[in-house]
């Protein structure tokens, strides 16, 4: 494989790489995502309770 | 939200998972099966690539390709266990961005295999473009845009990227399409063609199986096809995945990148290791346990000796073959120098014979008797050499198979005769006899007539040579469909040492050579070879009147 191409995947794996961390930061520390509930199922799940 | 979360998981009654991928949560224990079996598999075979030719490309290219694939076996295990949404964000939308490399992973991997060499910049540039939007948009909404909690689903609700990646996904599969059926057409031989549609086959077969665990899954779950059992349908898909991967692993094999056998046994006791080991998480009863310990203890020490004995029988083939190649070079490098060597000496014969012959033909005027008789002894000292190096060029061409016979039906005792009156002067020269023992019959046989006759030739100058007093008999008769030649004479015999080296190349016994010191060995092996190209059989035997030996040549009669 030539050096412009050991650059290339080189630069590949470190956005990989960083796309990675990024995500981790994001849903694991951060936890920032949507969570989507159903109100009246939750509701009713606590009355049963 | 923590809390609510947190309350919904207690009301779900979703179980903590262990280990990251055992609890609960997994609806069947084939999930197992169909995720870890195929990881330890497909993690043996990339270890074993690695170990095995770590320096190609196609092998780090494969080797990558399917330490993704276990990546995504493995994060898929954590989202069937997991009751963590963050856990299940994380790893869902990292499973989201592997998935389109492998398929691009294995459009690399087609591309080394079937050209063997590197593709070029540019399409490396165009085929990372096409995933750089999956990897950049990985941890943003337009992969996951959330997490699913109502009705007690465990589900990230995928984003508009998805769209992308089956875009992607089907974009690579058209071209392995494109590229394999046009370079399957362009094929030369039908062992190229072979190549390219089992590499072909079988990484189609691995990318459909690999899908199979989650379009299928979701397809029959979507449709209510399979009722409960959609999402178990589509596990059985995965069992496909290792299958596939072993044969691709098995197709750089056969190109002989590395070898089968050790790849085999390795295979076979690490999946049986796997296997017997990934018991351990179902055995509930003691006794079982002890048992299955007993065997995967044992299975991993037997098959240690195993493989250091494969190891240990591969090396040696390998220096054998070594050995091989260094000897099929130096009988080239011989071959050639006595090319060389004889045509030279050939030449020089040739100039010398044809000025001892102008001498004697008066060219250079009047000679007197002495001269003339060296001239006529220097004539016959060339004619010799001349014969000899004819030999062993005629032997050293027979060997290589570059004499073309031409097969044509010959009259046998005809030729057998006629070499009989020639070699007559010469035996009566030695103050030997020479009688025929010809029987009535037809000797025909299908055969080259100067070959043939140069066997016969061969024979009896072989008996005059070695034959200091007594005859020479030349004998021919028909056994059933079969023609028997022989020459018998009353020489010095063949010593059981010497029996040996007979019909060999360059064979010159010790005992020959005392009585026959221009002895090239070159004779008997050119009559051995010739008569085989016959179909017939050379062999010797003693003398049963006495002194001497009978050589007999058997062949079909046509």
């Amino acid at each position: 494989m030539d050096k412009k191409s050991k650059i290339l995947f080189a630069i590949f794996f470190l956005v990989i790489i960083v796309s990675i961390v990024f995500t981790y930061y994001h849903y694991i520390i951060l936890e920032d995502f949507v969570v989507f509930t159903d109100e009246e199922a939750f509701n009713e799940a606590l009355l049963e309770e | 939200m923590e809390t609510s979360i947190q309350t919904f998981i207690k009301i779900c009654q979703w179980d903590t998972s262990r280990f990251l991928v055992f609890s609960d949560n997994v609806f069947d224990s084939l999930i197992y099966y169909s995720h870890l079996v195929p990881l330890i598999i497909s993690l043996i075979l990339a270890i074993f690539i690695f170990k095995a030719s770590y320096r190609l490309l196609v092998s780090k290219v494969l080797f990558s390709t399917i330490l993704l694939l276990g990546f995504w076996l493995f994060a898929d295990s954590i989202l069937w266990a997991t009751n963590n949404p963050k856990i299940t964000m994380f790893f869902w939308s990292l499973i989201n961005m592997v998935e389109p490399m492998i398929y691009a992973g294995i459009l690399y991997f087609l591309y080394l295999f079937i050209n063997e060499r590197d593709i070029s910049f540019y399409k490396k540039v165009f085929i990372m473009a096409l995933l750089l939007p999956t990897i950049i948009l990985t941890s943003t909404k337009f992969s996951l845009s959330g997490f699913d909690l109502t009705n007690c689903f465990r589900d990230a609700i995928e984003g508009s990227l998805i769209y992308y990646n089956y875009f992607i996904e089907i974009l690579f599969i058209f071209w392995i399409l494109f590229f394999t059926i046009k370079r399957f057409f362009t094929a030369k031989d039908k062992d190229s063609k072979r190549k390219i549609l089992y590499i072909t086959l079988g990484s189609l077969g691995f990318l459909i199986t690999f899908a199979f665990g989650n379009v299928i899954g979701s397809l029959f779950d979507s449709y209510g096809i399979a009722g409960d059992y959609s999402w178990t349908v589509g596990q059985y898909g995965i069992f496909g995945v290792p299958v596939f991967l072993g044969f691709l692993t098995y197709m750089i094999v056969k190109f002989n990148i590395f070898n089968i056998k050790l790849l085999a046994t390795q295979a076979l006791v690490w999946g049986l290791v796997a296997l017997i080991g990934s018991q351990f998480f179902f055995i509930k009863v003691t006794t079982n346990f002890i048992l299955n310990g007993i065997t995967f203890v044992g299975i991993i020490i037997f098959g240690q000796f195993l493989i250091k004995s494969v190891k240990k029988e591969i090396q040696q083939k390998e220096e054998l073959a070594k050995l091989n190649i260094n000897l099929e070079e130096l009988l080239k490098q011989r071959e050639s120098l006595v090319h060389l060597v004889t045509h030279k000496v050939k030449g020089s014969f040739t100039r010398s014979k044809y000025i001892f012959a102008g001498m004697l033909d008066g060219m250079f005027g009047e000679i007197n008797d002495e001269i003339k008789k060296r001239a006529e002894q220097g004539l016959e000292s060339d004619n010799m050499g001349i014969e000899t190096v004819d030999l062993v060029l005629n032997a050293a061409n027979l060997e290589k198979g570059l004499i073309k016979y031409e097969m044509k039906p010959v009259d046998f005792k005809d030729l057998v005769e006629k070499s009989v009156d020639e070699k007559k002067i010469s035996v009566e020269a030695k103050g030997l006899k020479m009688e025929t023992e010809i029987k009535d019959g037809v000797y025909n046989t299908l055969g080259d007539a100067m070959w043939l006759k140069e066997v016969v030739n061969n024979l009896i100058e072989n008996s005059i040579k070695y034959t200091r007093e007594g005859k020479i008999t030349v004998g021919l008769e028909r056994k059933e469909n079969k023609i028997l030649f022989y020459v018998k004479d009353t020489g010095i015999g063949v010593s059981e040492e010497d029996k040996k080296s007979l019909f060999t190349e360059g064979g010159r016994g010790k005992d020959s050579v005392k009585v026959n010191v221009d002895s090239t060995g070159y004779g008997l092996y050119s009559v051995r070879l010739i008569v085989q190209e016959h179909k017939g059989k050379v062999w010797m035997e003693a003398n049963k009147e006495g002194v001497g030996s009978v050589f007999f040549v058997e062949l079909d009669a046509d």
